[in-house]
């Protein structure tokens, strides 16, 4: 079947007109930026004599002129133009300046300030920023190591382009940050406008998390922000869902969001595989120590069974044996020991990566 | 004078580079988008880019693993957007269908998430393998594995044994 796919893919060849417009473009933006360099070159002022006063009036224009110039580009380099959100259950929102350079980080909630407060996000590229702040959630346990938290990133931009690159850019910057923590979480991506950042701020939310909140409503009516403002988005994008398991929802009130509905399960998906995946990992280890303690205690076992109460008194000193002792006859396979052995194990092995 | 012959062996590796990989531009643009428009856009875009980081590319195989990684984010970046969020309809595909399972297999594949149609064609069309795979996307290997297993029991589902 999947030669079926390969001969399919095979008849699909790039148009001759789309090739050929391909070609122009990229010759006339190659050459364009040739000709700029000989027109650099060409277009060199003679050099002319000028008055003392014409000098000082000139020089006296060029510090005005700078003057301005700074003011305005310190306003410009300081006015944010978009934003990214970064949510995990911290909620924080990283202002990008024209030059996508971050000049503001807030947070929407206790843990988002956490994540921001004796640390510095502004003046970095999108991606460095978000790099940061990941490592910096991961340090402060925000990310499970079972590879089951999702990262919501949502570019907030009135252009479509830009989102793109933000979220581009934000995205490089969680992966090299799982990859330095050594960690694996799930990346959830999104973009909305400015109409909705204005109010997910009037509900005092990130745009992300609003969102998905306002997802959420929409296929249960009983849903409110209050209910769901401090949940995780893990959580969220679960009971999303869920709900979306049940068919039980108003078709029309999800039109808005049907392009959204496919990534929630995807990402949903990926949750469960994550977390099914730490269980198999989990039991798998609990099983080979429970048969590793199994062989121990039988090995002390017999030597238990030697005559001397001192062979006794040195088997005391191991724990499984103690425990097979005080239940019964030195049983160690009975149901009760296994599972007290079992519980030990478990609380050891809480931390597998998927 | 050095910068008027640049241009004219510029035109010469313009031409020959998107000669040679146009076809697999054209193929990944056909996972994600089905306005010409879009297709065209994502073409000088990836190309332009190509050529400003000609460079820094040193071998055919380096340079095939960056145009491919980079017109899948330009897609997958374009099937994001807030304003252009479509999913390419089996109906609007003009070249035809050998038999009835293999339109089943596209259309299955169409409607697989954006990372999903990614790994599906790097890794049964182009060959790739997961390592290789993981390399380029910078992605854990056990991530890749995890959903190239998804993608597989999702075309099971659908299309039953297709392997």
């Amino acid at each position: 079947m999947m030669n079926s796919f390969s001969t399919y893919m095979n008849k699909i060849k790039a148009e001759d007109e789309l090739k050929a417009k391909t070609k122009d473009f990229v010759k006339k933006a190659l050459a364009d930026k040739g000709n700029q360099i000989i027109e650099l070159d060409l277009a060199r002022p003679a050099k002319q004599k000028m008055s003392a006063v014409k000098k000082l009036i000139t020089a006296a224009s060029a510090l005005a002129a700078c003057i301005v110039l700074s003011i305005t580009g310190y306003a410009v380099y300081h006015t944010p133009v978009n934003y990214i959100s970064v949510d995990i259950n911290p909620s924080v929102e990283l202002g990008v300046n024209l030059f996508d350079t971050v000049i503001s980080a807030q947070s929407f909630n206790d843990d988002g300030y956490l994540l921001l407060k004796d640390h510095q996000y502004t003046n970095l590229s999108v991606q460095e920023a978000v790099n940061q702040l990941i490592q910096e959630a991961a340090q402060n346990g925000f990310i499970a190591e079972n590879g089951s938290t999702v990262i919501a990133l949502t570019a907030e931009s009135n252009n479509d382009r830009t989102a793109s690159k933000l979220i581009f850019a934000g995205g490089d910057g969680v992966n090299a940050a799982l990859c330095s923590a050594g960690i694996d979480a799930v990346l959830y991506t999104d973009c909305t406008n400015m109409e909705l950042r204005n109010e997910a701020s009037d509900a005092g939310l990130s745009p992300g998390k609003y969102k998905l909140i306002e997802i959420l409503m929409a296929l249960d009516p009983s849903a409110t922000i209050e209910e769901y403002r401090y949940e995780k988005i893990t959580s969220i994008i679960s009971k999303i869902n869920d709900l979306l398991d049940t068919d039980a929802y108003a078709e029309d009130q999800l039109a808005q969001y049907s392009a959204d509905l496919g990534s929630i399960n995807e990402i949903a998906q990926q949750v469960q595989q994550a977390i099914r995946n730490a269980e198999m990992e989990q039991n798998r280890n609990s099983d080979e120590n429970q048969d590793s303690e199994s062989g121990e205690q039988e090995t002390n076992q017999n030597q238990n069974t030697s005559d001397s109460r001192e062979d006794n008194n040195q088997s005391q000193t191991s724990p499984g044996a103690v425990q097979g002792q005080n239940q019964d006859s030195g049983d160690t396979t009975s149901p009760q020991g296994q599972q007290q052995n079992q519980g030990s194990t478990n609380s050891g092995q809480g931390k597998n990566q998927s | 004078m050095k910068q008027l012959s640049q241009p004219l062996e510029a035109n010469d590796i313009v031409s020959i580079a998107i000669e040679q990989y146009a076809d697999m531009v054209r193929r990944i643009c056909f996972l994600y988008l089905n306005n010409p428009d879009d297709v065209e856009d994502v073409f000088q875009e990836v190309f332009l880019q190509f050529f400003l980081h000609a460079d820094s590319l040193k071998t055919e195989e380096h340079q095939k693993a960056w145009l491919c990684r980079v017109t899948f984010n330009k897609c997958k970046d374009l099937c994001k957007s807030f304003w252009r969020k479509k999913v390419v309809s089996i109906e609007e595909i003009e070249i035809p269908f050998d038999n009835p399972e293999q339109s089943d297999l596209m259309k299955t594949i169409l409607q697989l998430s954006p990372e999903l149609r990614q790994l599906i064609y790097l890794h049964y069309f182009e060959g790739w393998t997961i390592p290789e795979i993981s390399a380029m996307l910078k992605k854990n290997t056990n991530t890749i594995y995890t959903r190239l297993r998804r993608a597989k029991t999702l075309l099971k589902e659908k299309v039953g044994d297709f392997e």
